[in-house]
């Protein structure tokens, strides 16, 4: 298993960071650790847990069409659908 | 050597032998048969039953509701139809016949087509595109969504709609394909290798509305389905509806019955995963807050020691050393003076002095040691204290919900929910969400201050 500190925690991908706070908890909740300890893996825990809502978040809400230009590179315009707002607005909160 | 019983097999032993024969020959498994459709009938049951012939021959059909489904194929089944039909071979005990189990059903004027797809299919089988272990899980965060379909259409609004609801702020990219036609093929190829070249896409859905036969053959085509399959990211298939499979069907990750389908599974719910990283937090806080309080429970057990609540125990002790030293120095030093008592006198007062005084400093380090000792213990209790009076505050700063308990308030844009820093992210008149500790506020801007960072 990869050990916690291995990785910054802010380079972690979202599914790196639930699979190491879900690590720390159960060594946490095992109860086998001192205080010192403990508090680390608390603050390490507190980081991943933000780490995972920031990965949840920074997604751009951006719908878009690949156009392919004159010399044969592609590039990205934003693409609309007519839609229902009240549909966009059902959204959850960032945080 | 004795004779050999004749053999003789009960009805129901033979009719399951020629069962077992020809349920497991292969050349009677999965094949196609032409021939001429006579004796419809749809009974009660829901099953469909008729005859199979040709000039010298006939077999008896069945058709069994399962895999009717809406296939409009099969609805139009009609005496004197010339068909190919795909299925099996097996026996009917009870009835004592042997009939062809059909899956498909294809019209002989589409039977080449037909045929090419079933052909294609059975190659890729055996190449091994459709095995199980092939198919690959699903990211559980996509960045970005690929989609391969018509820029027109329900398609894409479906794939839109549905993602957005369950995850607001998802990502799509949308490669534009023809779908049907004689261009289709090579649009869709095109498509889907330039989503394959943009690194953030994680998972693609490849799909269109249901058709008929002709109309999803692109998704039946050959350069098509091998594209699917060297995907480098897990694809989704989502062609036609329900019972409208095609080879890029079986050869993605996975298949959807429709577009909205598709969407579903690709795209997570947001407040779920949010849901599950808050448990997680919880859970570290719990078990923390656990481990501080039997920590604390230690640190009490320890204040309360005897030598703490009660210090003059430890002073009793050397104090009565003290005495018992002092006791023998006495009884030594006047045995020995008694005889020379006129000359000594003086040194006795002398010694009786010292002996006051040393007694007497005793006691004062022994009372200097036990003050020693008790603020040394009071001071390790407080160090403990303190320290663990620290650690709780941060337990408390580092909970997310006291910043607005403390009375500050988190804006929002009211439309995309992204949360308001500067100034400049907002417009007059925009509608904002105001989140406070307990419920929210919507607000519109009515004034705009710009400060400089």
């Amino acid at each position: 298993m990869k050990k916690v500190n291995e990785l910054k925690v802010d380079d972690l991908s979202y599914e790196e960071a639930y699979a190491q706070l879900e690590q720390i908890v159960n060594e946490l909740e095992g109860g086998e650790l001192g205080l010192d300890q403990s508090l680390h893996l608390f603050k390490t825990g507190i980081d991943l847990s933000r780490v995972c809502n920031q990965r949840l978040n920074e997604a751009e809400a951006k719908i878009e069409k690949l156009v392919k230009q004159a010399d044969g590179s592609l590039k990205r315009e934003n693409f609309v659908v007519d839609e229902d707002p009240e549909e966009i607005n059902n959204g959850q909160l960032p945080f | 050597m004795g004779s050999i019983d004749p053999v003789v097999l009960t009805v129901t032993q033979l009719t399951r032998l020629v069962k077992r024969e020809i349920e497991t020959e292969p050349q009677l498994q999965n094949i196609l048969v032409r021939g001429e459709v006579s004796g419809v009938s749809r009974p009660a049951s829901g099953h469909l039953y008729f005859t199979l012939k040709d000039e010298t021959s006939q077999i008896p059909c069945v058709l069994f509701r399962r895999r009717l489904g809406s296939k409009p194929t099969f609805t139009g089944i009609e005496h004197g139809m010339k068909v190919i039909c795909a299925g099996s071979l097996t026996v009917y005990e009870s009835g004592g016949k042997y009939q062809l189990k059909v899956d498909e059903v294809f019209a002989e004027g589409l039977g080449e087509l037909h045929l090419q797809v079933e052909e294609l299919k059975k190659r890729l089988q055996a190449e091994g595109l459709f095995a199980e272990e092939k198919k690959r899980p699903l990211p559980s965060l996509p960045r970005k969504i690929g989609v391969v379909t018509s820029a027109t259409g329900a398609v894409i609004k479906d794939i839109v709609t549905v993602s957005r609801r369950r995850y607001a702020n998802i990502g799509i990219l949308l490669a534009p394909a023809l779908v049907q036609g004689p261009g289709a093929p090579a649009s869709l190829v095109a498509a889907l290798k330039e989503l394959y070249s943009q690194t953030d896409v994680d998972v693609i859905i490849i799909g269109r509305g249901g058709g008929s036969f002709e109309e999803l053959s692109a998704f039946n085509d050959e350069s098509v389905v091998r594209t699917i399959a060297a995907a480098p990211v897990p694809i989704v298939a989502a062609v036609g509806h329900e019972t409208d499979f095609t080879i890029a069907d079986l050869v993605a990750d996975r298949r959807a019955p429709t577009p909205s389908a598709a969407a579903e599974i690709v795209v997570p719910l947001k407040r779920e995963l949010s849901q599950r990283v808050e448990n997680l937090l919880e859970r570290v806080i719990i078990a923390v807050n656990r481990k501080v309080y039997l920590q604390r429970k230690d640190l009490a057990k320890l204040s309360a020691h005897r030598y703490l609540t009660n210090p003059r125990l430890l002073l009793e002790g050397k104090a009565q050393q003290v005495d018992e030293l002092s006791t023998r120095l006495w009884r030594y030093g006047l045995g020995n003076v008694k005889d020379t008592r006129p000359r000594l006198e003086n040194l006795e007062r002398r010694m009786a002095v010292i002996i006051t005084a040393a007694v007497r400093e005793s006691r004062i380090q022994a009372e200097h040691c036990t003050t020693v000792l008790r603020s040394a213990i009071i001071r390790n209790v407080e160090v403990k204290r303190a320290k663990q009076e620290r650690l709780i505050a941060k337990l408390e700063t580092l909970s997310p919900l006291r910043t607005l308990a403390r009375g500050y308030s988190i804006c929002q844009d009211a439309l995309t929910k992204q949360v308001l820093t500067k100034s400049e992210q907002v417009s007059l008149g925009q509608a904002v969400t105001v989140r406070l500790k307990q419920g929210s506020l919507q607000a519109t801007v009515t004034e705009i201050r710009e400060e400089k960072a």
